[in-house]
């Protein structure tokens, strides 16, 4: 039986297309992309008003010393309550609902203890994050598809910090301009590695994807 | 390692199967909706359902990935969509026999991880029969086809692995010169 027919094409006067966060997915999970040269023992700092991992902290003989997600601001403080914090309490969760030393899961079923930092220092790591969201990024129709799809979404910060600390190479199956970002992730705790294929004349995302480290 | 396949007991109705060509993007994406081959109806939205919406419970689906290629299958492992950031100037044109497919459900099975990713199949090879315009991924020797769709079918290595999908009527239009390159 033979099939003759022309496939669907997509009208290209439309090169790319900006993301709407509201369509973010609600079952997409955590995910975390930690800043190149971090201790593995630094904690990540979980924002539950906004569903994402804002810093990192780590305790070094007493002082508490914090992490934005860039990597590029460094705080250190005493702890305004230091919990005590279990081996099984995988993120120190901060946000409206959450006090210090309070344990639960996250809405992605991750286990935390509540983490109590001044409103100043919360407001630092919470600007960094905004500031990495609000960066123009835009994206091709199917990675835009994607984005709406809990097995394959990434957040837009991630994909940010996979550009920014990915090692970049040109395309061999592609033209000039394009860029393959490779950067190793996390999603719910599990490894992953990151591959984004980036149009750089115009910040666009053209595919992206994430794939299981061989162990 | 290569998802293992089992295959269904045959339907007579196939499944709908939509290909799209994203032409900036560079991207080929082929959708299989079920509905359609299972006569399906439109149920009535249940206490259940809603229940289930409204606490975020959905039904798993797993990803399959290799290189830019990515494939989702629903929560009872059959292939749900599929697509690949590829260059068309860069397929190898073959003249494979063309062979016709059973019909069936494939179901891929795998080890899949908490979050439904089973480890990559690594980038496949294309290959592009120009004449009936049939594009196949291939990962290794099909020795058997299963019809997915009308234009889609999945072919099967003698160890019952995933070797290759085969998309037939894929007709691309020629890219303008100022286009290509980017």
């Amino acid at each position: 039986m033979s099939i003759k027919r022309q496939i669907d094409t997509t009208p290209s006067d439309e090169p790319s297309f900006s993301w709407d966060p509201r369509q973010t997915p609600k079952t997409a999970g955590l995910f975390d992309a930690r800043p190149p040269g971090l201790s593995m023992n630094a904690r990540p700092i979980y924002d539950a008003d906004l569903n994402c991992i804002i810093g990192y902290q780590e305790e070094l003989s007493g002082i508490s010393r914090l992490y934005s997600i860039d990597g590029t601001v460094t705080l250190s403080e005493k702890p305004l309550e230091s919990p005590l914090i279990d081996p099984f309490d995988l993120l120190l969760i901060v946000g409206s609902l959450w006090r210090a030393g309070l344990r639960s899961f996250t809405s992605s079923g991750i286990r935390g203890v509540g983490f109590s930092i001044t409103q100043s220092t919360l407001f630092g790591l919470r600007s960094r994050y905004h500031a990495l969201m609000q960066r123009e990024l835009r994206f091709a129709a199917r990675p835009l598809m994607h984005m709406q799809n809990p097995d394959r979404y990434v957040p837009v910060h991630i994909l940010r910090l996979a550009i920014r600390y990915g090692k970049r190479a040109p395309d061999p199956r592609a033209g000039e301009g394009l860029y393959m970002y490779t950067y190793p992730i996390l999603r719910n705790g599990r490894s992953y590695m990151l591959e984004i294929l980036v149009r750089e004349k115009d910040q666009t995302i053209l595919h992206f994807v994430y794939e299981s480290i061989k162990r | 390692m290569k998802p293992s396949i089992v295959i269904d007991v045959a339907h007579t109705d196939l499944p709908c199967v939509t290909t799209h060509w994203d032409d900036e993007g560079s991207t080929l994406s082929c959708e299989v909706d079920y509905s359609a081959a299972h006569g399906a109806k439109a149920d009535p939205d249940t206490l259940s359902d809603r229940l289930n919406r409204d606490f975020n419970i959905v039904a798993r689906n797993y990803v399959l990935t290799g290189g830019t290629f990515s494939l989702v299958l629903d929560s009872q492992k059959r292939i749900r969509d599929w697509d690949i950031f590829t260059m068309p100037a860069q397929w190898i044109e073959c003249a494979f026999p063309f062979i016709e497919a059973e019909s069936g459900t494939p179901h891929l099975h795998a080890s899949f991880d908490e979050n439904g990713h089973a480890e990559t199949l690594g980038a496949p090879e294309i290959f592009y029969e120009p004449n009936r315009g049939t594009l196949y991924l291939s990962w290794g020797e099909a020795v058997a086809w299963h019809a997915i769709g009308s234009a889609l079918a999945l072919g099967v290595s003698s160890d019952s692995r995933m070797a290759q999908l085969r998309l037939d009527g894929v007709f691309i239009p020629k890219r303008d010169q100022k286009k290509s390159g980017f």
